[in-house]
């Protein structure tokens, strides 16, 4: 008898474990893996978002859905439309949208009417139109994604001019089957040529947003628009914004850029040479290429320093880099180049004073004099970045 | 040869016992620091966590010098089963928040007290071993995966050193007290020497300084393991908040989907805490046997559970969950039937 | 006649008592001839068949035959049959016996009695001829070095196959027979001063403590010897071969070798040992830790592969490289059930076929492999039953239990990796790590016979370098493991 009692306990036991439905467990196939998002911000405040999701099958057939109204025909303040269209236009991927008042939402919407869950733990990529990262939005809409759906936190933050959601459509795994792969190995080419910002993935954006000691800096990124007129001055090709770039490729999306935030919005973007600049006085760049003077140097960065003078409160830089000349014919001497990468540096960080981002992150070399939270509040540092004095130095070694 | 055998036996029976003491305390420790056992701002709960490695060696000495008068076993159980429900209710949310998002709360409280039950049910013998067996192996898997994890900013979020000021300092550094609980664990004997017979029950034990070193070490290990897994993802000071106590957290904590590496870790460091609670809840199990010797084992099994049950039943009225789910609590007291079963029972001819 | 248990000083009654309950002349296997030896009447019991017939006749029969009419006269009663002993017969090895239970046993096991008219003691002569297999290669536990012999299913020969390689006085011999109305013979060898004697008593008391009605294998013997009858690890090693037992009696453990099965007891024992094979000390070195080192990583995919690819499938997508997630998404879209049950199945037909292929008669074993392992499987995935990859794991897993030496510990593993398979798909990772803790926790509590089971890794015990790599020779300097530390 005791023995029955044992056997029933312990199928009790495990039906209460295994019945409940609890675990959270899913089916594979029950979810919809997002590779790229993006967030656009539609009429009456509302926002659209957009996703590149596997739809577990390589058919290219092309499918299009008409679009699902509510019951008034259009879509007013606080109401949830469903997607604008489902689009299945290369293989092994599906493209889906849906407009709701918060990202969260949306994205409820789209597991509803898929039906499946969505699943961000694969995404490589958040696109936000401008438009909406110049607004404390981007923030709200990072976190929902971040905290709420789990999303990859290695996801790499892109702004773009154009509409965000025809960005992640247009975008096709040119090199490669797999677009999860081409955006992994695109991202990481772009970060070893510092033509990208350092930490521009999803956590670190966030940690920054919320940071009182820095700013974050994300990747610009926009469509090449190849009839355009628009020429800048500068010897640098790459010294232009994204869109500008002349060139054809057969990717449609350029992401040579940054956008510097100012806590929770984005107050300016830098052209790739500028980025690379700021790679380099965040100590993270690595050896680039650049062109200066009409030659062409490999320059590898030795030291690095910032510091925030105690007494004039002045940002002050020191890098050491060296020079290998690996094309053209170098016109300028060491001095000449120094003088040039100090004016190139100092221009920036006077561009990101004026932007009231501290995208280099001074704030945490400045707080390193104060012992506890309540002094380095009492410090205030926002203002006193935004009025401090600039001193660059740049010594330069050239073979 | 029978006198080898039996010095050897007591000798291993001992380090076992210190090695499972070592675990709980470096789990209690790790819990402490890291904020999950008692929530305080971060740089208070740093200074808990170094306090707490002093406190366990401490703590382990008054142990060995109570096993030699006599503890009082009743008081002993119930602070080594809060002890441990304590930690294993912080292994709970840790998980919940990280490896099974998608789970109902009290599910994986479930799983996790199961866990912990199913471990403890092999006696503080079983659990002894194994905590000696992994002495080496888990804090130096825990130490690679955590460099491994390393950001490459990690110094920069150290700074302002003293945080929130001194009082929160202060205030953390007296939380260190729950972490000094694992190491009463030392007051009994083990039960390998019990089921050896009462020659070896009546051979001396090592020194306190034999307990009191290991107790130290892991509770450092716990410590260390705290300092490490915050440079892992370091932390920033808030703009918006100024809730005193929540200026500094760890943001995006040890976020598992920054790939295999923080998945590991985290799962390395939950079974770590876990089989440190099973310690306890071991050692406990213990003490309970001693206070009632005619109580068998297998009712002493039931009470301890049953204690852990209550906790997790009360949590399902706090959170209000419907009668289905409240089901799942009822499996922990089910887990204690199972007790019953005589996993125990060994061979007496 | 059933109430005698002792011998009667006359020869007729004895041989009426041994009729009565042998059933002879019922019995046509009993022998039961009376004859003259010398001056006085002695008779013969022995078993047809199980007797060397002939043995009896030259070096019993004959010689007492053949003694003279007066030979024996003057000899007291008590003493004819010591006195055939001493001038006649001419066999050995022998005892006397005067107890009626135990001289019908000695006669079914084969032996000859020789009883004398007078005399209240028999003597048991070791005559035993019956048909046995000869000394054959061992089946399950082969090698590429070492040597080729394994026991078979004659206690003698068993015996003398480890006394060629244990040459040494202390060896030492027990028989014990065991069971209730079936008594089986098994005999207890060790090293008498090297294995401990409160464990040999342990040992020898748990045996003849079975009062089963049947003849005993090796393996029931291991059921009555062994600490935890309910745990999924044996706390016994069984070998076939007698060069590792032999290194087990070096060690201190005790050999139980039962009559009539082929296979050899060892107790205490460690888990080391069941994961150990004699290849790997035959080997040198570097050979045998690299083997090693692939058994082990064997045993774990066995245990751990299935359990980790569901809890990764349903809990953790995350962790699959994006390549890889798209391959599993689009073939999973197809298979119509969960996944959970599309690996119990497949793990249950790999099981099917493991069991099917021992049990089917010889070459139709060898096919049946093939056609359910390539032809079904490859069936079951053009057909979208299964996925591929899924079948791939499962694969890897069967081929990591077949690492394992030990027979028994590789069914207690099935089963454990049964466990870890319902926890992965119920609680991911982290249900998959608190089970193993578990079962670890209850391979650490484990002993056999008194001896901790996970020794000498913990409890830790001074040992050889020879438990996860396999270090040279000359570093192996401990001797008699358990001698010490029982």
């Amino acid at each position: 008898m005791r023995r029955k009692i044992r056997l029933l306990a312990a199928l009790l036991a495990l039906a209460a474990l295994t019945l409940t439905g609890c675990a959270g467990g899913q089916e594979i196939e029950d979810c919809l893996f997002v590779l790229a998002m993006a967030v656009d911000p539609a009429p009456d405040g509302t926002l659209q978002v957009t996703v590149k999701a596997l739809s577990g099958t390589q058919d290219a057939a092309n499918l299009t859905l008409p679009t699902a109204q509510n019951s008034s025909g259009s879509s007013q303040s606080g109401e949830q439309s469903a997607s604008a269209g489902i689009e299945q236009s290369e293989p092994g991927y599906i493209t889906l949208s849906a407009t709701s008042t918060s990202c969260l939402r949306a994205l409820s919407l789209l597991s509803a009417t898929t039906p499946r869950t969505v699943n961000l733990g694969q995404l490589r990529e958040v696109v936000l139109n401008r438009a909406l990262a110049e607004t404390d939005a981007a923030f709200t809409v990072l976190r929902e994604i971040h905290s709420m759906y789990g999303a990859d936190g290695s996801a790499i933050v892109v702004v773009t001019p154009d509409d965000a959601g025809d960005f992640i459509r247009r975008q096709r795994a040119v090199l490669g089957i797999r677009l999860s792969k081409y955006l992994e190995v695109l991202f990481d080419s772009f970060s070893k040529n510092d033509v990208i910002p350092p930490h521009a993935q999803l956590s670190a954006v966030l940690a920054a947003m919320e940071s009182g000691t820095r700013d974050a800096a994300c990747v610009y990124a926009a469509g090449n628009a190849f009839d355009s007129t628009l020429v800048l001055d500068g010897d640098s090709d790459t010294d232009r914004l994204p869109g500008h770039l002349p060139r054809t490729a057969p990717a449609m999306n350029e992401y040579m850029g940054s956008a510097i935030f100012s806590g929770a919005h984005m107050t300016a973007a830098l052209t790739g040479d500028e980025t690379g600049l700021l790679c380099l006085i965040t100590g993270e760049a690595r050896t680039r290429t650049t062109f200066i003077g009409g030659a062409q140097y490999r320059a590898l960065p030795t030291r690095v320093t910032r510091r925030v003078d105690p007494d004039t409160g002045e940002l002050v830089v020191h890098v050491r880099m060296h020079l290998t000349c690996i094309a053209g014919e170098p016109l300028l001497t060491a001095g000449e180049l120094a003088q040039r990468l100090e004016q190139d540096i100092a221009n920036l960080i006077r561009r990101m004073q004026a932007a009231s981002s501290d995208a280099a992150g001074f704030g945490r070399i400045a707080i390193r004099r104060s012992l506890t939270v309540d002094d380095w509040e009492r410090e205030n540092w926002e203002a006193r970045y935004e009025s401090a004095g600039v001193r660059v130095t740049v010594d330069v070694d050239i073979t | 040869m029978q006198n080898t055998a039996l010095e050897s036996r007591v000798r291993a029976a001992y380090r076992a016992q210190a090695a499972a003491a070592a675990f709980a305390c470096g789990a209690a420790t790790f819990a402490l620091g890291s904020g999950l056992a008692v929530p305080m701002c971060l740089n208070a709960a740093y200074i808990a966590a170094v306090c707490a490695v002093p406190a366990s060696g401490l703590a382990a000495y008054a142990a060995c010098r109570l096993r030699a008068r006599g503890p009082r076993p009743l008081l002993l159980c119930m602070a080594l089963t809060a002890a441990a429900l304590l930690l294993l209710l912080a292994c709970a949310q840790l998980a919940g928040q990280l490896l099974l998002s998608r789970a109902a709360a009290l599910y994986v409280c479930a799983v996790t007290l199961g866990g912990a039950l199913l471990c403890a049910l092999c006696g503080e013998t079983g659990v002894s071993r194994l905590c000696f067996a992994l002495r080496i192996a888990a804090p130096v898997l825990l130490a690679v995966l955590g460099v491994a994890g390393l950001s490459g900013q990690w110094h920069a979020g150290l700074f302002p050193l003293l945080g929130s000021g001194l009082v929160p300092l202060g205030l953390g550094a007296c939380a260190c007290l729950p972490a000094c609980i694992p190491a009463m664990m030392l007051a009994l004997p083990p039960a390998a020497l019990a089921d050896a017979g009462e020659d070896a029950l009546a051979c001396p034990p090592p020194p306190p300084a034999f307990f009191v070193r290991r107790a130290v070490l892991g509770s450092l290990a716990g410590a260390l393991l705290t300092l490490l897994l915050t440079l892992c993802n370091a932390y920033e000071t808030l703009r918006t908040l100024d809730t005193w106590g929540s200026r500094m957290v760890i943001l995006s904590q040890a976020d598992p989907h920054g790939g295999l590496v923080q998945e590991l870790l985290t799962l390395v460091q939950l079974l770590a805490l876990t089989l440190g609670a099973s310690a306890m809840l071991a050692g406990a199990e213990q003490a309970l046997l001693r206070f009632r010797p005619s109580m068998k084992n297998a009712r002493a099994g039931l009470l301890i559970p049953a204690i852990v049950c209550t906790a997790a039943m009360t949590l399902s009225l706090v959170y209000g969950y419907g009668p289905l789910l409240a089901a799942a609590p009822a499996t922990l007291a089910i887990l204690a039937l199972l007790t019953m079963i005589p996993m125990r029972r060994t061979r007496t001819i | 006649m059933e109430g005698a248990v002792a011998l009667t000083p006359a020869l007729c009654r004895n041989i009426e008592i041994f009729r009565a309950r042998l059933g002879a002349p019922d019995n046509a296997d009993v022998i039961l001839r009376r004859f003259r030896s010398g001056a006085f009447e002695s008779a013969v019991l022995a078993i047809d068949g199980m007797t060397d017939t002939l043995a009896v006749d030259e070096h019993i029969l004959r010689p007492c035959q053949d003694l003279p009419e007066t030979a024996g006269a003057d000899v007291p009663p008590d003493e004819r049959v010591a006195f055939l002993m001493g001038h006649a017969v001419s066999v050995l090895p022998m005892k006397m016996k005067t107890n009626i239970d135990e001289l019908i046993a000695d006669a079914l096991s084969g032996q000859c009695v020789l009883m004398s008219d007078g005399c209240t003691s028999a003597c048991v002569m070791d005559t035993r001829g019956f048909e046995k297999r000869p000394v054959m290669r061992p089946e399950a536990e082969q090698v590429v070095l070492g040597p080729h012999q394994s026991f078979n299913e004659a206690i003698r020969t068993n015996i003398t196959l480890l006394r060629r390689i244990v040459q040494r006085e202390e060896l030492t011999t027990e028989f014990i027979s065991t069971g209730g109305a079936m008594k089986t013979r098994c005999a207890l060898l060790y090293l008498r001063g090297t294995a401990d004697e409160a464990m040999i008593a342990r040992i020898r008391r748990r045996i003849l403590a079975c009062d089963s009605g049947f003849a005993l294998t090796t393996g029931d013997i291991e059921q009555l010897v062994e600490d935890h009858p309910l745990s999924l690890i044996p706390q016994c090693v069984t070998t076939e071969r007698p060069d590792r037992a032999a290194s087990f009696l070096a060690e201190g453990q005790v050999v139980v070798l039962t009559d009539g099965s082929p296979l050899a007891l060892a107790a205490p024992a460690t888990l080391w040992h069941q994961l150990h094979t004699p290849d790997d000390s035959s080997m040198r070195w570097q050979y045998g830790t690299f083997l090693r080192l692939v058994r082990l990583l064997g045993i774990a995919i066995h245990l751990l592969l299935p359990g980790v690819y569901l809890a990764i499938l349903c809990f953790h997508p995350e962790l699959l490289s994006p390549m890889l997630l798209t391959s599993v998404y689009e073939t999973s879209a197809r298979v119509p059930i969960p996944v959970l049950a599309e690996a119990l199945l497949m793990t249950l037909a790999f099981d099917l076929i493991n069991e099917a292929g021992l049990r089917a008669p010889g070459a139709l074993g060898n096919a049946l492999g093939i056609v359910s392992g390539l032809i079904l499987g490859q069936a079951a995935v053009s057909a979208d039953i299964v996925s591929p990859l899924l079948l791939i794991i499962v694969a890897a897993s069967g081929l990591g239990g077949f690492c394992v030496p030990s027979y028994a510990l590789g069914i207690g593993l099935k089963i454990a990796q049964l466990a870890l398979i319902l926890a992965g798909a119920l609680g991911g990772l982290y249900a998959l790590g608190l089970t193993a803790l578990a079962l670890s926790c209850a391979a650490c509590r484990l002993s056999s016979a008194g001896s901790p089971l996970t020794a000498p890794v913990t409890p830790r015990r001074p040992h050889n370098p020879d438990i996860l790599l396999r270090l040279p020779l000359r570093f192996q300097k401990a001797r008699a493991f358990f001698a010490e530390h029982t």
